[in-house]
């Protein structure tokens, strides 16, 4: 349960003045109890005066006290009409009880000290506050004693009887206070703060207008400081909202113009990368590949030949090398120059790779002198067949700007492990015989076993 | 001879001091008819004095002593009274009790002279004095309902039979009308006997004769019976007899009486009296208000007295609240001090 701030303060406002009335109540009461007291005591004191001077009276009358007839009646007439009195008593000088208002009478007060003549003297005793006045015959003669008592509970029932009628009083004007005070609170805080919580629900934030409207919102109370705060609130709110926007206007172009730049180094970058693995690939080539003709060079051939050695020695699957070096071409070179000559190397070296295998793997050892790494073949037949077919491709005429012109090739082929364990036995071993045939006028020739050629391999392995 | 005339002109200047002292201050007369050495006498004129306040005033005073005087030594105090209004001029007289207004008052009866009475019990009218435009004065009226309730008090009983003592003097008459009438709106209360002794002896009889058979005794007029040597018993003697004789209750109107033993009294007051007649006196001589503009008036307040003496002889309790309500008197007036 949610309670309004006007209750909210009209109820600690109410809590506050029932605190003070309260205390007030307390200390009104505590001085109308003593009043009531005073009052009590004073007119127990006349009253026991009024009843000595009877006593005295009578006394004066040469009456003893028992002659005193009826002067209960005297006892009871003192008290009479005064409630705040409860009994009176009249005792003899020994403080035996004489006469008395009530039936139950009054105690003697033994062990107290008496008034002296001319004086009365009020005390508290077990059954309540008495005032003692004696009866004095002629100057000093104390005759006796009267007493009147006060009457505690009217005592009591008369200071509360003020104290209930103000504190009915009070409430009834609380009650009262409470509505005016709640009606008062609704109009001076209560409708405000909710015509305030209103507009503060319905503010919508980058609104100008309501900015304006806000601070046309003059009050000079405590709601219109809280309008204008509200207003200078909302403005630094726009104002931080705009810069916000620019920051981020800025940002975004920022991270725009961020962006393509990344995007420009990462394409520069893909380029350098794309040109670096193209110029590495082309390094490799060029390292692997004979610029002139674009089969692999001697540089790749060689390790090339030393693995499938290897695998082969592992597999003990056969390995062939026929060496090629071309009849007449010195001629040519001389004749027609370098350039013919190496177109005349290019257009036989795309010849001979037509015909070799898939598997097989040409390289062009240096100047007219290439090399044929061959496996997977089941005899010396089809190696002898594509020896053939190279011959015959030497028998077709080059055709070089107009020019026809004919080479011829001798071939030496060795086959591992027959003609060598090993590469440069097994190079060597092609090496001859392809002298062999070349010295035979072309054509090819199979390396002898290795034995007999075990004494020319050096020589021409190192070649 | 020098001494002579210088003596007769010191007279002749006393003379003309003391006409022109006397003709600023008011003279009046007192004219009593009884005796100015009775208490009753000497509480109006004191009462009187009073009331006159500051006002310079030279006052003579003319006993006619009615209760002790017989009809020629009193036919002789009034021409004597008469013959000095006559010489002195007084401003104002002031006649208290009933003699003096029958023997003095109504002789002057719308003269110049203004007369203030009081101790009246006749009626107003009984005189001539509602005719008379200079007379004014105090009526004296007895609280006899007044008493008979303290006798009430004193004596219980359901229906008070009485007896009434009275002399032969013509005031009681008037007493006699005013008790009679309120007898007879009451009945709680009855008279079996009124008494009128002549003697002395003849009430000693009728007041031994009463004793049980009325409850109590009012005693009036008291003051003519003859003694053995035919002159009126005073009162006192007649009062002290009774209180030591009588054991009925008495009671009167009069504190004199109670001082002399009789039981009770709610009494007229003669100071009382004389005040209410002197505030009469000074407004007109000082103020100068006419006799006929100021009305007659009756005391009203009462005294209740008791002596408790008697009531000591008598043997009778009284209640301390009765006691305490009235004047008590624990003494007799012969009682040594």
């Amino acid at each position: 349960m949610t309670i309004s701030l006007p209750l909210r303060i009209n109820l600690i406002s109410l809590v506050f003045a029932a605190l003070v009335a309260t205390v007030l109540t307390v200390i009104g009461g505590a001085f109308i109890y003593q009043q009531q007291r005073q009052n009590a005591i004073a007119r127990a004191q006349i009253a026991s005066d009024e009843l000595a001077s009877r006593a005295e009276r009578l006394l004066g009358m040469q009456l003893r006290y028992e002659d005193f007839l009826g002067f209960d009646e005297q006892c009871s007439a003192v008290i009479r009409n005064d409630p705040l009195l409860s009994e009176s008593a009249l005792f003899n000088e020994r403080g035996i009880q004489q006469y008395r208002s009530n039936a139950g009478g009054i105690a003697w007060p033994i062990g107290e000290s008496l008034p002296e003549p001319g004086s009365t003297r009020t005390l508290t005793t077990h059954n309540g506050v008495i005032v003692v006045h004696p009866v004095v015959l002629g100057k000093d003669n104390v005759r006796g004693y009267t007493i009147v008592a006060i009457n505690s509970e009217t005592l009591l029932r008369e200071t509360f009887r003020p104290i209930g009628w103000l504190v009915l009083s009070g409430m009834a004007l609380f009650i009262v206070g409470l509505v005016i005070q709640q009606g008062i609170f609704w109009r001076a805080v209560g409708r405000p703060l909710a015509r305030l919580v209103r507009t503060a629900d319905e503010l919508r934030p980058g609104d100008p207008a309501q900015i304006v409207a806000l601070q046309q919102l003059t009050e000079k109370d405590d709601i219109g400081r809280v309008y204008a705060a509200l207003a200078r609130l909302m403005q630094r709110l726009a104002d931080a909202r705009n810069e916000l926007v620019a920051q981020n206007t800025q940002l975004e172009a920022a991270v725009r113009e961020r962006t393509d730049q990344l995007e420009k180094a990462n394409a520069e970058l893909a380029l350098d990368i794309e040109r670096r693995k193209e110029l590495e690939d082309e390094l490799r080539t060029l390292a692997s590949t004979d610029s002139l003709t674009g089969l692999a060079n001697r540089s790749f051939i060689m390790p090339y030949l030393e693995r499938r050695l290897e695998q082969a020695r592992r597999n003990y699957s056969p390995l062939g090398v026929v060496i090629l070096d071309f009849d007449g071409f010195k001629n040519i070179n001389d004749t027609y120059g370098h350039a013919v000559g190496d177109q005349a190397l290019q257009i036989m070296g795309r010849r001979i790779e037509q015909v070799c295998r898939q598997s097989d793997v040409l390289a062009r050892l240096g100047g007219d002198e290439f090399l044929i790494a061959f496996e997977a073949f089941l005899d010396d037949t089809q190696a002898e067949a594509l020896c053939r077919r190279i011959i015959m491709l030497f028998e077709q005429p080059l055709q070089i700007n107009s020019l026809s012109l004919k080479l011829g090739v001798s071939i030496g082929v060795a086959m591992f492990p027959r003609n060598g364990s090993d590469l440069v036995a097994l190079l060597t071993a092609a090496d001859r015989a392809m002298y062999q045939a070349k010295s035979e006028g072309g054509g090819f020739h199979f390396a002898p076993t290795s034995h007999t050629l075990t004494p020319h391999v050096s020589n021409q392995a190192s070649l | 001879m020098i001494s002579a005339v210088l003596r007769s002109a010191l007279t002749a200047l006393l003379c003309l001091a003391a006409t022109a002292a006397s003709a600023q201050s008011l003279k009046i007369l007192h004219v009593t008819s009884y005796k100015s050495d009775w208490a009753w006498v000497q509480d109006q004129a004191k009462g009187f004095q009073e009331s006159m306040g500051d006002a310079e005033i030279v006052m003579r005073t003319v006993d006619l002593d009615a209760k002790h005087n017989s009809a020629e030594q009193l036919k002789q105090a009034v021409a004597q009274t008469i013959a000095l209004i006559e010489s002195w001029k007084p401003d104002l007289i002031y006649t208290t009790d009933d003699v003096a207004q029958s023997e003095v008052a109504v002789k002057y009866l719308n003269g110049p002279t203004p007369i203030v009475y009081s101790g009246v019990n006749k009626a107003h009218a009984d005189y001539g004095f509602d005719k008379a435009r200079n007379v004014t004065g105090v009526l004296e009226r007895e609280h006899f309902a007044g008493t008979l309730s303290l006798l009430r008090d004193i004596k219980a009983a359901p229906k008070l039979k009485l007896a009434i003592v009275l002399d032969d003097d013509p005031t009681w008459q008037g007493v006699k009308e005013r008790i009679n009438t309120e007898l007879a709106r009451r009945k709680d209360v009855e008279v079996t006997h009124w008494l009128q002794p002549k003697t002395y002896a003849e009430y000693r009889k009728a007041m031994t004769d009463l004793q049980g058979k009325v409850d109590a005794v009012g005693l009036l007029g008291i003051f003519r019976f003859a003694g053995a040597d035919g002159k009126f018993v005073d009162y006192e003697t007649v009062l002290k007899w009774t209180a030591e004789n009588s054991k009925l209750p008495d009671f009167s109107f009069w504190d004199t009486r109670v001082e002399r033993g009789t039981l009770c009294a709610v009494t007229v007051s003669g100071i009382e009296q004389g005040r209410l007649a002197g505030r009469m006196a000074r407004r007109i001589l000082v103020d100068k208000v006419s006799p006929a503009s100021i009305t007659p008036e009756a005391t009203a307040k009462g005294r209740p007295m008791i002596s408790l003496a008697r009531a000591r002889k008598l043997g009778i309790p009284i209640h301390a609240t009765t006691l305490l309500n009235a004047e008590v008197l624990t003494r007799f007036s012969w009682d040594p001090q």
